[in-house]
């Protein structure tokens, strides 16, 4: 199976059209562009994927190995593109998936162009002078939440939910709970997401680079917007007016925009 | 419209007789009370029965009521002295009149609206008041003017329209009133109306006894009074009949202002039925305005308590019921989700964000997890958190949420039910343990079996050691030693480890027992040990903390291996973190401790026996001098290296008495150390027989007898030659061995003849020659050279064969040790004899 098939890599929008990738964050899958992408699709090939272990992605693709970081979803986002031939890609990441698609340009420079990092971070645990928001014990009371929240996985469905992209009616019954992956697969992405520091890589990422923070938001804040902004040698952020940690969903509308507006000029002065 | 009204209205005769009866009732009241003759036309009561008996009728009982009026309105007229025309006139008068008014007030809505609400009251003044009796007037005026020849159109048809719409406003308003079911109003008791009614007419005599003080207004106040103090429409109606009554009586005895104009048709009448229509009219409408007043206070009592009442479910619903804007801030919460929290409805609403009542590590769950699902479906259910109380405490809670939505459609707030589940959440941890133990256990009894497979396989102490250092750690720690006490010298421990043993560490795999290691203590002590800190192995042991910081191992445990209840080795778990051990660690560890202890047992019971049947081997086996007169040996005995079983493969090169050689290998069946003991006997019987026995068929028939008495010697395979160097003559026999093959400078030749069973089957044998030149080479072997696994014997030989070639241009030494090192190795199983006999002239030598 290619990783674009284990990816569940859906296609929406204009097949000759300049190509947005879109990459969910932690806790997601690709339903949450739903309201962002149709304002791309009339003049953009849209490219969505689940992340090895999210969605509707193919569960036995899951290597604890390779995703023990996030070079290996960012390998995937590589391979992707290189089976489906993108180039002068635009990824846009959520979250955990904007440093992700950040390491991506820097492993194949030559498949992307821009970059969109909506509500990212690139490091959660506070460090020093560095406010990331989260010690690692918070990180572990996440952990118990996921417990909690899983209580009802059991190994004998696994087989039934597990790696059957092909029939995704066989997941359809728990597609509105969290509970379709394995809670291992859940508490490795949760560590990879939230112990993971690339503050080092951003001054690597030298492709035109849209930063979206939102006003309120614990899990990325304002403040790490600006280190990035700082940091990064050619990005420039903007701040949406919004609650919470996905405006793409609570204010698609400014996020829409705001992506409008970088993709006519990626580079403001 | 038999649905309502009095029993006796349903019941079809007794209605018209009483309507008949009632009828001519008032009829004569009116002559007589009223001076209706005098008058022509006055207040007429049976205007008001004959409309509201109309009016709550169906409509075909309507024909037998008109006709039961018309018939007692002329039987009563004609007792007056009425003539026709004018008898016909009024019965046409008195149906047509309550008709019309009785039609226009039902012809919309089979029932009526009441005349004791506003809405009703309009229909019933516009259609019964004044419609009908305009009709009647006419036809009455008519009757008056034209047929009694008394008075003008003008003076007639005034008082006449006013009597009956006087009439048909007070007795048909009461009745109707009285007879619709209203549900509603508010009627004293009987006493009470009767004290009203009778103060009234007390009023009426006194407003109306004089006419030149005009005090006829007097009943008016009272009538205010009962309306606004009882609130009833009907009794509104009743005290306005009897005022009507009253002052229509005091006027027609010729008392009042009205008195001048009672006795004759004038127009006069019309205000003072007027004065009492309108009197009765006001106190109606008050009383209509009472009663929807106290109604709609009553309403709006029952409606403020029906909130309080759905205030108090809302507080004391059974789960926390939180209200949000999109921005999660808290718009509303009820008592229960304060009494859960501690947290008061004044300290949230607007205040606070429902995300802050979260631990942090719940609010990451809370933004990746809840928020979007929220959002993209509208709804969350049964997730679980915990909420920080007002004390600081986790409250475990479970989360229904549903997206509100404003009226376009759009997200407007949240709705969030909360439901206390600490005793719940309690079980499900302990489950999710006892789950996780389950799936550990499982994954450990893998790792045992897969061990306790291993560990079978394994038949030295090395095996065992590799075997448990593959696959006996990994399953718990990152290093691991196994220690050994060596079965011969008790001194010494021997050691194997899952890191090498080189310079930067121990740098021994054989250490003195006495050497203060944490292996060597637990084989001492025959004890666990656990050193949970780098610091405690340092000061207990300081000669491994250097294999300890140079393996990365930060804790350690060691558990004894015992067998026959004595400690002879330890196995060390090492750990990279520091640390107590957990009890299924500890558990592994023991259980590990035990299997390999028993293949080390076994190990040691297998070696111990090898090496005694190796040792005798070597011992039974002869020491051929490599030179003789005419032949040189070559012979070489290889132990197989993978199986570790004795093999009874044997050899013999001697000189006979006579000069003759004998040359013998044999392989007896069996491997172990009896079988060396077999090999011993057949080797002493064969150099025994050989000297007697100059005919080597004749030997082996001999040795075919002797197994019988030689313990395991059946079926061993051998070949006997006896060679005669003058003649360089080989004769020879085979007891169903591998035929030796002799090669010359002229090629090969395999000594195939005079072949038969292994000893003891058949007592067949024979014996064959074969002449062997000077430099020829005789090759003697067992089956252990030509068979391996995975190859045929007849290839095995085919290989012999063609690797024999070689030996005309190689020294025989070099060329034996060139062949044993191609076939031995990893798939040698068996051990091999290989022997190469060489005929060379000793003349030739000499030189």
């Amino acid at each position: 199976m290619s990783k674009a098939q284990q990816s569940n890599v859906q296609e929406t929008g204009r097949s000759d059209g300049p190509v947005m990738v879109f990459v969910h964050g932690y806790g997601c899958d690709q339903n949450v562009w739903r309201h962002v992408t149709p304002a791309f699709a009339g003049d953009h090939r849209i490219v969505l994927l689940d992340l090895i272990g999210s969605g509707h992605s193919d569960l036995s693709a899951y290597d604890p190995q390779r995703y023990s970081s996030l070079h290996g979803y960012a390998d995937d986002l590589v391979d992707i593109c290189k089976e489906l031939d993108l180039r002068d890609v635009t990824l846009v990441g959520h979250s955990v998936a904007a440093i992700t698609g950040a390491l991506a340009t820097m492993k194949a420079p030559d498949r992307f162009a821009r970059l969109v990092m909506v509500a990212p971070s690139p490091c959660y645990i506070n460090d020093g002078e560095y406010h990331g928001g989260f010690d690692a014990a918070d990180i572990d009371e996440l952990l118990a939440s996921i417990d909690a929240n899983y209580l009802g996985w059991s190994t004998t469905m696994a087989p039934v939910i597990m790696g059957r992209p092909d029939r995704p009616e066989l997941g359809v019954e728990l597609s509105e709970n969290f509970c379709r992956t394995d809670p291992n697969v859940a508490r490795q992405f949760a560590r990879v997401t939230f112990l993971s520091d690339h503050r080092a890589d951003l001054t690597y990422i030298t492709i035109p680079t849209l930063i979206l923070q939102c006003t309120d938001d614990i899990i990325a804040p304002v403040s790490v917007g600006d280190y990035m902004q700082h940091t990064m040698p050619n990005a420039h952020m903007v701040l949406l007016e919004a609650t919470g940690h996905c405006p793409h969903l609570s204010e698609p509308g400014q996020t829409i925009d705001a992506i409008r507006a970088f993709l006519t000029n990626p580079t403001p002065p | 419209m038999a649905r309502v009204g009095p029993g006796w209205l349903r019941r079809r005769w007794v209605s018209l007789v009483v309507v008949a009866a009632v009828y001519a009732a008032g009829s004569y009241a009116a002559f007589w009370l009223f001076r209706a003759s005098s008058a022509g036309a006055v207040f007429f009561p049976p205007a008001g029965l004959t409309l509201a008996v109309l009016t709550v009728m169906e409509r075909r009982r309507w024909p037998e009521l008109l006709a039961t009026i018309a018939v007692t309105e002329t039987l009563v007229d004609l007792s007056q002295g009425i003539r026709f025309p004018a008898v016909a006139l009024f019965a046409l008068a008195n149906t047509a009149e309550p008709m019309v008014g009785a039609w226009l007030l039902t012809r919309r809505r089979p029932a009526p609206l009441l005349p004791d609400r506003r809405r009703g009251l309009v229909d019933f003044v516009v259609a019964a008041v004044v419609a009908g009796p305009l009709v009647g007037a006419a036809i009455g005026t008519t009757a008056v003017v034209w047929g009694l020849g008394k008075g003008t159109w003008g003076s007639v048809f005034g008082p006449f329209w006013a009597g009956d719409a006087l009439a048909v406003l007070t007795i048909g308003g009461l009745l109707l009133a009285w007879w619709l079911p209203t549900g509603h109003d508010t009627m004293p008791s009987a006493p009470l109306v009767a004290g009203i009614c009778a103060t009234v007419v007390v009023l009426s005599v006194l407003g109306y006894w004089s006419a030149s003080t005009p005090l006829f207004w007097l009943p008016v106040p009272a009538l205010a009074f009962v309306a606004v103090r009882y609130g009833s429409v009907a009794l509104a109606y009743a005290v306005g009949l009897v005022a009507a009554v009253a002052a229509n009586l005091m006027s027609a005895l010729g008392y009042g202002p009205w008195a001048h104009v009672a006795s004759r048709p004038h127009f006069g009448l019309t205000t003072l039925q007027g004065f009492l229509a309108v009197s009765t009219l006001t106190a109606v409408v008050v009383a209509i305005a009472v009663s929807e007043r106290d109604e709609a206070q009553q309403r709006s009592t029952g409606e403020l308590l029906e909130r309080q009442r759905l205030q108090v479910l809302f507080d004391n619903a059974s789960c926390g019921d939180v209200t949000t804007d999109m921005r999660w801030t808290i718009s509303r919460v009820n008592e229960t989700f304060s009494k859960m929290t501690g947290h008061s409805s004044t300290s949230l609403v607007g205040a606070v964000q429902f995300s802050q009542l979260l631990p942090v590590g719940g609010r990451l769950y809370f933004e990746t997890h809840f928020a979007p699902l929220l959002r993209m479906h509208g709804h969350a259910h049964e997730i679980a958190f915990d909420v920080v109380t007002a004390s600081g405490e986790r409250l475990p809670v479970l989360i229904n949420a549903e997206l509100q939505r404003d009226a376009s459609g759009e997200p407007g707030g949240v709705r969030l039910a909360i439901f206390d589940v600490s005793e719940r959440r309690a079980y499900e941890i302990q489950i999710l343990h006892e789950r996780r133990k389950v799936e550990e256990f499982a994954r450990q009894l893998q790792q045992v079996q897969l061990l306790t497979a291993s560990l079978t396989a394994a038949s030295t102490i090395k095996d065992v050691a590799d075997a448990f250092l593959r696959d006996g750690v990994n399953p718990v720690a990152d290093q691991g030693v196994v220690a050994l006490v060596d079965y011969r010298s008790r001194a010494m421990v021997r050691t194997f480890a899952s890191f090498p043993l080189d310079e930067s560490c121990i740098g021994f795999s054989y250490l003195p027992v006495a050497m203060p290691l944490p292996v060597t203590w637990v084989i001492e002590h025959g004890d666990v040990l656990h050193l949970p800190t780098l610091e405690i192995i340092a000061e207990r042991f300081p000669a491994a903390l250097a294999t300890y910081q140079h393996t990365n191992t930060a804790s350690c445990l060691s558990v004894p291996i015992i067998v026959h209840d004595a400690p002879i080795g330890a196995l060390a778990f090492g750990f990279p973190d520091e640390g107590p051990v957990a009890d299924d660690v500890l558990a592994y560890a023991m259980t590990a401790a035990s299997l390999v202890g028993q293949a080390v047992d076994r190990a040691w019971l297998y070696e111990h026996e090898h090496d005694t049947a190796h040792t005798l081997q070597r011992a039974l086996l002869p020491r051929i001098a490599p030179e003789h007169d005419h032949l040189s040996v070559i012979a070489h005995y290889r132990p197989a290296l993978r199986n570790h079983d004795v093999g009874g493969d044997w050899y013999d090169v001697f000189a006979l008495p006579d000069g003759d050689y004998a040359i013998v290998v044999g392989d007896v069946v069996g491997h172990d150390i009896s079988a060396v003991t077999t090999m011993g006997h057949l080797q002493s019987a064969v150099r025994l027989y050989a000297i007697e026995t100059p005919d080597p068929g004749a030997l082996l028939k001999r040795l075919d007898r002797a197994v019988a008495s030689i313990p395991g010697a059946f079926c061993t395979t051998m070949f006997y030659g006896r060679f005669h160097p003058p003649t360089g003559r080989l004769t020879y026999s085979c007891a169903g061995h591998p035929p030796p093959l002799l090669v010359t400078q002229n090629g090969i030749d395999w000594l195939n003849q005079a072949r038969g069973t292994p000893l003891g089957v058949t007592p067949e044998r024979t014996t064959a020659h074969a002449d062997v030149p000077v430099g020829a080479h005789l090759l003697l072997y067992t089956d252990g050279l030509i068979e391996s696994r995975g190859t045929a014997i007849d290839d095995g030989l085919a290989r012999l064969a063609a690797d024999a070639t070689d030996l005309n241009t190689t020294d025989p030494a070099a060329w034996c040790e060139q062949i044993l090192d191609r076939r031995s190795g990893h798939d040698q199983f068996d051990d091999i004899v290989l022997l190469c006999i060489t005929r060379f002239d000793p003349t030739a030598r000499k030189d």
